[in-house]
This record gives C-alpha cells, structure tokens and sequence, in this order.
C-alpha cells in the first residue's frame, strides 16, 4: 500500500517535467512572436552602428535560427543556467535568486492575511447562515473581489502612505529588522490577502454550512458535545477540504497579483523583475523568470494535492 | 511601565516625536518593534498631532527612478538608471561647470591647444580609482582608444589620429583634421576614465558589473530593483561629497509620486511628464526643468513616397501647431516650436529666423500639398511610444490639422523600445515615426550632424536624408577655425533642414529633477543629462 502510495507520488512528481518542457517552449515562442527587437535592449536608442548592433546579436546568439536558440537555452536551463540578462549582462539565475525571497515573503504573508480574516468570517457566516451578518459577509467579501488590484495597491498607498502619512509607500523594509518588514509589508500584505478573501470566505462558508446539515454532525450535537467542540473538531476538519483544493487555483491569482503588488509597492521580487524584463524586451530574464513562475505553480499544486489528501482519504493520490 | 527595548523606550520615541526628531513613519516602525499595536502607535500620533517631519541627518539620499538598471560601462550606452550611477562613478579630463555651464578642469588641470590639430592635457596628480590605483595618463590613453572601438560616443572621434602620454601626467591628442567639438569629448559618459589596469585584470564584464572610477561615489552594491552608492573616502575634491550613501530604487511612476510627497523619497529624475503638473503642486519639492537639449521630432521617411517629395513634407511642417497641440504642458517644462531645430541656448542656434519659416496656416498648408506629387492627399501611419505624453500630444494635434488639409493619419502606438528599435532598422519600417534626441554635447552640430548627413545613413539618420550641400555645410563647419565661418555654416545647416524638413520639429521638453527642498543640488547644465547633481549635493 504504502509502495503503491509512493509510486503514485513519483509519477506525479515526474509528470511536472513535459508540463514545464511545453511550457518552455510556449514562453520561448511566445518571446519571439511578440513585436520588439531585442537588440533594441542592448542598444537602448543609442546611435550603435550596424556592425555594433550585428557583434551584439552574434554575442547573445540571437542572430541564430530560433530552434537553434531553444536548443541552446533549455540545455542550459537544465543545469539551472538561464543564461546572462541582455540589459545587466548579469546571470539570470542570480538575478531570480536574489529577488525570489521577496516574493516568497508576501506570498506568504499576503496568504497568511488572507486565512486570519476569511477563516472566522467564513465560520461566522455559516453560523448565521441566510440572516444580515452572512448577507453583509458575503456582500462585503464580493466588494473586495470586484476591486482590481492595482487599483487597491494605488489606493491603500494613496490613504494610509500619501494622505495619512503612518505607513511607507515601497520596500520591504528588510535593512530595519523585523519591526520595520511587518511596518513594510502591511499594505502590501493586505491588499493581496483581501483579493484572496472573497473566493476562501464563500467556500468556506458554503463547505461549513452543508457539512453541518450531515447527519454525523446531527448525531454529534445529540450526544451531547458542545456547539463549538462539533463545529471545530468534525464540522470544521471536513468543510476545510475544498479550501484547501481551491488553494491550487487560488495560488495562480496569488501568482498574478503579486506581480502588480510587488511591482506598485517596489518590492524587488519575481513581480519587478518581470515587469521591468518585459518593458525592455529582456528576453533572457522573462523566460527563466516565467520557468520559475511555472515551477513554482506546479509543485505548489502538488503539495496542495497532498495536503488534501492528508485532510480526507477521498482525495487520496492515485 | 513604559514598554523598552535596550535602552528605547516608548517615552523616549514621544519625546523624539515631539521634538520633531523622528517622522511619524519612523516612529510607526520603532513603535511596532516595540510590540505596540498599530492601533496604539496611531493613537499616540493623534495624541502627539505632530505634522510629518522628516529626520534632516542621515546621508542617504533615496533616488526614485523607472529604468531598468543595466551594465556601468560609461562608454557602453546600458541605460538611464546606469547612466545615473556612472555619472557618479566615472568622471574625465573636464567637466561642465554647473552655474556656466562652461568646461572646467576635472582630472585634467589645465589644456592647451597649440594648433586646431593638437590637445594637449595636464592631469591632476593624487587622483585614485575607487580600488586604489592611481589615475595616470596611460588611463587617459587605454580609456580614449577603447572608446574609439566599443563606445556609442565613437563618432565623435572620428577625427581622431592618435593620443600619447607624454608623461605620467600629460597627455596629448592629435586630429587628422580640425574639429573643434573635439574640447568636449572628456566632459560626456563616452569621454570618462576607466582603469587600465582593472580592466585588465578582471575584464570587461566584470569591470561592468563591479565599476572602478575616480568620482565621490563608489558603486557597493546592484540588483534589479536598487543599485546602492557610498561616498568615496579618497575623492580628490576634499569636503565631497556631502551625502554618504545614495540608493537608486526601481519604483513604479505613481509609486515615486508618492514617495516624493511622503518624503521616502529624496530625488527623481523620472516623474512622468502627465505627473508634473500634480509634482508642482507638492509643497515640500521642488523642481529643476531644463529645456533645451531634449527634442521631440517626427523623421519622415524621405526614402519612400509621399514623403520623397519636399513639396509634400513643407506642406504637412506648415499645417502643424505645437503650440496648440502642447498648449496643456506648462512652458516651464516645454517649449513647442514653429520649425526651429536647434534650441536658443546652443551656441549657433538660427532660432528666430528658422522659427518664422512656418506659420501654422492651413489654407497655405493646402494650397502648398495640391502643388505636390499627391495634391489629393493621402493616408500615412504615425508611429508614436505610447508611454510619452508629450509626444502622443504633438502626434494627435497633428493628425487632427493633417486631416484638415486631407492627410488621413492612422497613429500606431508602440512600446518606448520599439519605437527606438524601428528608427535604426533598414530599410525603414515607418512612413513618420516621433522620436526625440538628446544633445550630446553642449553645441548646435551635435543633432545636425548626426541626424541628417549621408555618412549616418546607416546609423542615426533616421529619415534617409541625402543632400551634397548638406553634407558640404557640415564638413566645412567642423573643420572650420573662425567663429564667424562657423556661424555662416550652422546657419546654412538649419535653413537646409527648415526648408527641406526631413524632420518635424515639434518642441524641446524638459530634462526634470523633482528633490525635496531641504536637498540642495545643483543647478542643472545645458545638457543635463549627464550631470553628476549628488557630487554637492546636500541635505539642510
């Protein structure tokens, strides 16, 4: 069982590779395909001559047949060598490196924020279901999700950093301590989180409120446990299932929108970088940049599988 | 009890709060670490009702800027936000001086030029590069001859024949033939002072990532979001600089607005031009614009028809009003122009008669097109950058008189890149396309030989411009020795362009500078672009 178990999990593990293999090839493509001429970056409007531009072109291989530059590319990205920036002249892997662990912190922390408000209110709601509080709840929860981030980065840095003066506009804050990245990472935090609150608080809420209409539960209350002991030890286990599914495709929103929040609050993460790469058609750093985005996704999904399975057998790897 | 941590306590921030010692972001952050709530940290700010006060000690300037941040090779062009940093970095024989705008001795201490053929420079002793090296001539030598093979700034050596040390401190320059813009080519980036023997030792890439000059700053740290610089111990200018560490940060537009409003941020180069106006209204900075060397053109493509015909392009330069079409822009950050090319402060400018060429008459505008090759009209593209205000303004009032005289103008809008990328590739892929371009060097000739002479075809001249007299004009008035004979050709050169108009002239906008007021910094060059502004630059 357990060797079946393990070989189930090797096969999913391995069946990353030719995900990450098309997606390779779509992002190369889709780089090639767009409008721009990367030379472009290295001369930046700067009067190179012809054969300037053509020694340019020879060094970053561009001047090759594009199979030839895949070819040349993902060998290399095998070894975790995406190759050197064509504006820095820099390692592109050293450029992801230094920039991963920021987005690292407000995924996380953007998360984290996300669960400490649609956890309680996900449960308060179904409590209530069907009177004013879940109705508010559930309006209120819709607002948030209808507001585009980048317009909610513009104004949380608008009030609390341009009007109100209490919380910095950018930065993580990372050479003032611990104090100074919570003070830092408020907004950001926030406004990530709150996208994230409407889709956990509705699922959460709908999951809570059918499993405390199942008999298991019914028999529970009728032994006599307490209200809150049933909700938290056998309502609450069973109606976190889907949330903790829906983290999957909530991590490809979580993905998304900390590219805009990182980029508005100048985090210095994936979300910069990318930006910026695309902005001045720095072709190296976009595709080692988006292969780390697809890297990401893809185990991260995995682990939700397995956090899933974990919570209930029925989700079971197989 | 009041809550501490060491020897900080929360009545010891109060009192710094107060005392208008410590800015309400600062106390928010100390607050926090103390393990106050945000709740609490606010109340006692309502409390306090302090106003935000910023701290006036320190020495890091935080500098808001937009571009990526490439390689720091002056003379390899990488980019706006590393030119900021090697502007700081690298520096060269002379420089220009900030109130005159006049050269002034750098690294050199004094030139002489004993015939239009030959420079010779005196260099300063005592200088060293940030890695301790000293600066001798053969670093004048290795610098000026790789610039010659690998810079952007190459053409302006064109003329060059050789350059020798003649000892440790003295260097001399020879010319194949006169040129007297030959003096400037030590102020600009292309110009500057590399380390020989650094490069040497750890090569090209390297010394583009980790730069050694002789400037106040040295370069500590880069990534892609910030690129951090400290003041070198060892400059040679004794008292500089003032401020001991600059940070150059990648924000976004709104988010260096913002910034500069809260005081987070110290200086900008890069507030968007649709953003100055809202800039201007902050009390707490305050702006240094410098129009002048900043052009905003459109190139026709004089290679293909409708735009081979002079006849049609004098029509579409009569019809323009940039006056109209940029009337929204302050005249403090831009000025529209009638056809004049070159601005009144370049020394050789024809303003004023170039200006009164055109006079934005549609009915002549017409009357002129149905004598041309197309006396119907016609339909063209008008390429544009979609992120530049100024420009896309000068494009949509032109299409709006075009289309009075009967020129439909379809406008494509592009990326900044693209458009840059479309005006060096051949065969041009453009009917008209705005573009804008930069004086190099503080002088009239700088655009006018590099835009429209038929040795740059292959480079810079965007138009595909051809014409012997132009031509002529331009190799008569490098070579020339009398103020009054190069006078006489500049003037030819603009009166050629005016009436040939190859290119639209649509205005000069303004190189900005956004610093709070208690920064002091210099007053910006007639360049500007290239300005080393933190070198004395100050906090009050």
């Amino acid at each position: 069982m357990v060797y079946a178990e393990g070989r189930c999990l090797s096969v999913r593990v391995l069946s990353i590779i030719p995900v990450l293999f098309v997606a390779s090839i779509l992002i190369f493509v889709a780089m090639r395909v767009v409008p721009g001429d990367p030379v472009t970056v290295l001369a930046e409007g700067s009067p190179l001559s012809v054969e300037q531009r053509q020694a340019l072109s020879h060094r970053y291989h561009l001047d090759q047949p594009i199979v030839t530059q895949y070819a040349l590319w993902i060998a290399n990205a095998a070894h975790g060598d995406f190759g050197l920036s064509l504006k820095s002249n820099r390692p592109v892997s050293q450029i992801l490196a230094e920039s991963l662990p920021n987005t690292l912190l407000l995924l996380l922390g953007g998360f984290l924020v996300s669960l400490i408000i649609s956890v309680p209110l996900g449960i308060f709601a179904a409590l209530r279901e069907g009177r004013w509080v879940d109705q508010a709840i559930i309006s209120l929860t819709m607002l948030l999700l209808s507001i585009p981030l980048f317009i909610s980065c513009v104004l949380a840095i608008f009030i609390f950093a341009f009007q109100l003066g209490v919380l910095p506009s950018f930065g993580t804050g990372a050479e003032g301590g611990i104090g100074s990245i919570v003070v830092h990472m408020l907004l950001p935090w926030t406004t990530l989180g709150l996208a994230l609150v409407a889709v956990q608080t509705a699922t959460l809420r709908a999951g809570l409120v059918d499993v405390l209409r199942q008999e298991y539960i019914v028999m529970a209350q009728s032994r006599g446990l307490p209200w809150s002991q049933v909700v938290r030890r056998h309502a609450l286990r069973s109606a976190l299932v889907p949330v903790v599914t829906l983290l999957g495709l909530q991590l490809s929103y979580m993905i998304v929108g900390s590219v805009f929040v990182d980029y508005i609050f100048g985090l210095g993460g994936l979300g910069t970088v990318l930006i910026n790469a695309v902005n001045f058609r720095d072709l190296p750093v976009v595709q080692g940049a988006v292969m780390v985005v697809a890297t990401f996704f893809a185990l991260a999904n995995l682990g939700v599988d397995l956090l899933a399975s974990r919570l209930d057998p029925r989700y079971a790897i197989r | 009890m009041a809550k501490s941590v060491g020897s900080v306590s929360i009545d010891d921030l109060v009192g710094l709060l107060q005392a208008g010692r410590m800015s309400r972001r600062e106390f928010v952050s100390s607050g926090i670490a103390l393990g106050l709530s945000l709740g609490a940290v606010s109340a006692i700010l309502a409390a306090c009702g302090t106003s935000t006060t910023t701290a006036t000690t320190g020495g890091t300037l935080t500098t808001g800027v937009v571009g990526a941040v490439g390689k720091f090779d002056p003379q390899g062009w990488a980019g706006f936000t590393s030119n900021i940093a090697t502007n700081h970095v690298f520096q060269s024989l002379v420089r220009l001086n900030f109130d005159t705008s006049e050269l002034e001795p750098c690294l050199a201490t004094a030139w002489e030029t004993p015939d239009p053929l030959t420079y010779i420079y005196h260099l300063r002793k005592g200088v060293k590069f940030h890695n301790g090296d000293p600066f001798t001539a053969d670093d004048v030598v290795f610098s000026t001859n790789r610039s010659k093979k690998v810079s952007w700034g190459s053409y302006a050596l064109s003329n060059l024949d050789s350059v020798t040390a003649l000892d440790p401190f003295t260097v001399q320059v020879k010319l194949s033939k006169p040129d007297w813009r030959f003096k400037w080519f030590y102020y600009w980036p292309p110009g500057a002072i590399l380390s020989k023997k650094y490069l040497e030792s750890v090569g090209e890439d390297v010394a583009a990532q980790k730069p050694v000059g002789t400037n106040a700053f040295k370069l500590t740290s880069s990534t892609s979001s910030q690129v951090v610089l400290e003041k070198f111990a060892d400059y040679w200018e004794k008292g500089l600089p003032k401020v001991d560490k600059v940070v150059l940060r990648v924000l976004d537009g709104s988010t260096i607005l913002s910034g500069l409003k809260t005081g987070e941020i110290q200086l900008s180069p890069d507030v968007g031009f649709d953003q100055m106006t809202l800039a201007s209204s902050f009390s707490n900075v305050d702006i240094k614009s410098r129009v002048g060397p900043h052009i905003v053109m459109t190139y026709m493509n004089t290679t293909k028809a409708p735009f081979n015909d002079v006849r049609v392009r004098q029509a579409i330069a009569e019809a323009l009003d940039n006056a109209a079409a940029l009337s929204a822009y302050p005249a403090k950050f831009y000025l529209p122009s009638k056809g004049a090319w070159i601005h009144p402060s370049f020394e050789f400018s024809a303003y004023n008669e170039t200006n009164a060429v055109y006079t934005s008459n549609l009915d002549k505008a017409k009357s002129m097109l149905a004598q041309s090759s197309t006396p119907n009209g016609f339909s063209t593209t008008w390429t544009v950058a979609a992120t530049r205000p100024q420009e896309l303004s000068a494009v949509l009032g032109a299409q709006e008189r075009l289309g009075k005289i009967g020129i439909k103008v379809d406008i494509k809008q592009l990326p900044d890149p693209d458009v840059a990328g479309a005006t060096y590739t051949r065969p041009r892929p453009f009917d008209m396309i705005t573009y804008n371009w930069l004086h190099n060097q503080p002088h009239a000739l700088d655009p006018m030989a590099a835009l429209l002479t038929t040795d740059a075809l292959a480079v810079s001249n965007f138009p595909g411009y051809s014409n012997p007299a132009y031509d002529d004009a331009v190799a008569k008035a490098i070579v020339a020795t009398d103020k009054t004979e190069i006078t006489t050709h500049m003037r030819t050169l603009q009166m050629i362009q005016v009436r040939d108009v190859p290119l639209l002239v649509h205005g000069w906008d303004g190189i900005r500078r956004v610093a709070q007021k208690k920064l002091e910094t210099p007053v910006q060059t007639l360049v500007a672009e290239y300005d080393d502004w933190f070198r004395p630059a100050r906090l009050t």
